[in-house]
């Protein structure tokens, strides 16, 4: 979706604070991103939830309000606590069935395990090292991992980095369509025009689906 | 140098523009501000702490486990894990190539395997006298948590985000760092299951010093490409 999240080239957020350098600020933001972690469904891409809040709060709730977002979106979809609960925390609690939770001796393991996304299958790719392709002027109403400031332009296949489920087709949990994976350099100016240096380039991993050959 | 810790309330009250006011500077430009992002709705503490309550007596979340993943986050995974990675590269031809070519499979070879439930791929891209490498995810705020922790707030920031991409030279100049004339910049936006790691390079005056020495020197705003190492001067040296 042509979201609020998709920020790249957009001016006005002002200048760069290196001086912000630390994780957290305040406890509750530490206490609300694990929890989002811990508490985990079957639904897959919950993660990406921020993607669909209204952009008004998107833009003011910051990093981890969007955290909060995230959690409460994913466990009222999911039927694990109810609006009215979250209105009254005091109040009654219906009853949950049985739910996978993480205990604090499994955290570490639990969270130590690499589970690589990477599949191993053997599709093969459209396009090799070198090839000239355009990032297609496609605007899914869904969730996708192509910016819009690629999209219509022309880069270089740099790499192939394997084969990656399609996140266009896992945001809706469906995981058809695995698919290679590329990046592709552009030059800074094919993005930006007159106002990036000839000399820069920009690199992005995009889906073999985002791509069509260059003409 | 002591680094000034500003906490965002800071940043709200002197800053002379946030995005609830957009106030403009008197250049009319917002650029010209200090930064821009949001206020999170008073009582959001409130609501956190509610839903977590409500999720433990429900029985779908431990507290124990809470606190336990923040010791994991802010003390197990950081940048030392990424500075023993870049280490290795200065002091080791082969292991750069191979890490340059293929960096989660060879950063098995340091013991570094199942750090951080990465989903994701590794990535190295090395600088050079040519090459200024920076890395940033403008649709959220991908990062390679194995290698280096949780990101710093900058980087989650909407300024870092929208810029680094458009103007990484600019973005570099608030970092404090000068670019030689001709060196290109190559920003990489991890727009999927790949995670940068950007290998810095080798500060002079750092011949004959061991790897766990080098590693010391490495500094996390350095892997993501936004500092350059200085040279490195003994202590009390001028």
């Amino acid at each position: 979706m042509n979201g609020i999240h998709d920020m790249g080239g957009m001016d006005g957020f002002g200048k760069v604070q290196p001086q912000d350098s630390e994780a957290f600020h305040e406890l509750w933001e530490k206490k609300i991103f694990v929890a989002n972690r811990l508490v985990r469904t079957e639904s897959l891409n919950a993660g990406r939830s921020s993607e669909s809040m209204n952009p008004v709060d998107y833009l003011s709730w910051g990093y981890f309000g969007r955290s909060l977002h995230s959690l409460e979106e994913k466990v009222l979809r999911n039927g694990l606590v109810t609006e009215e609960e979250l209105k009254n925390p005091e109040g009654r609690l219906a009853r949950v069935v049985a739910f996978p939770v993480i205990k604090a001796e499994e955290v570490e393991a639990r969270f130590q395990t690499r589970r690589g996304n990477r599949i191993q299958i053997d599709v093969p790719p459209k396009f090799r090292v070198g090839d000239r392709v355009i990032v297609k002027n496609e605007h899914p109403r869904g969730h996708t991992r192509c910016p819009r400031f690629f999209r219509g332009r022309q880069g270089q296949v740099e790499r192939d980095r394997g084969v990656w489920p399609f996140p266009d087709r896992l945001a809706h949990g469906l995981r058809d369509k695995p698919q290679h994976c590329y990046s592709v350099r552009f030059a800074a100016t094919e993005l930006w025009g007159s106002r990036a240096d000839p000399k820069d380039r920009v690199y992005a991993d995009l889906f073999e689906d985002y791509l069509e050959e260059a003409s | 140098m002591a680094k000034k810790k500003i906490s965002r309330r800071n940043f709200l009250a002197t800053g002379p523009a946030v995005a609830a006011g957009s106030a403009i500077s008197a250049r009319g430009l917002t650029q010209e501000s200090e930064a821009v992002h949001g206020t999170p709705p008073s009582g959001i503490s409130l609501r956190v702490q509610s839903l977590i309550s409500v999720l433990t007596k429900k029985g779908l979340l431990d507290p124990k486990a809470v606190d336990a993943l923040i010791e994991y986050y802010e003390t197990k995974i950081g940048p030392h894990t990424g500075a023993q990675v870049v280490a290795r590269a200065w002091v080791d031809p082969a292991f750069k190539t191979r890490l340059l070519e293929n960096a989660s499979s060879t950063i098995t070879e340091l013991g570094l395997t199942g750090i951080g439930n990465s989903r994701a791929d590794l990535v190295a891209v090395a600088n050079s006298a040519q090459v200024q490498n920076m890395v940033v995810c403008t649709l959220c705020s991908c990062y390679p948590w194995a290698l280096l922790g949780l990101p710093p707030s900058w980087y989650k920031d909407f300024a870092f985000r929208s810029r680094a991409v458009i103007e990484p030279r600019a973005v570099l100049e608030e970092f404090g760092m000068t670019l030689e004339e001709d060196v290109e910049v190559h920003v990489w936006d991890s727009t999927a299951d790949l995670r940068y790691l950007v290998i810095p390079e080798r500060p002079e005056g750092t011949e004959g010093m061991t790897e766990e020495e080098l590693a010391a020197l490495v500094t996390r705003d350095s892997m993501v490409g936004v500092e350059k190492l200085k040279p490195y001067r003994p202590e009390g040296e001028v």
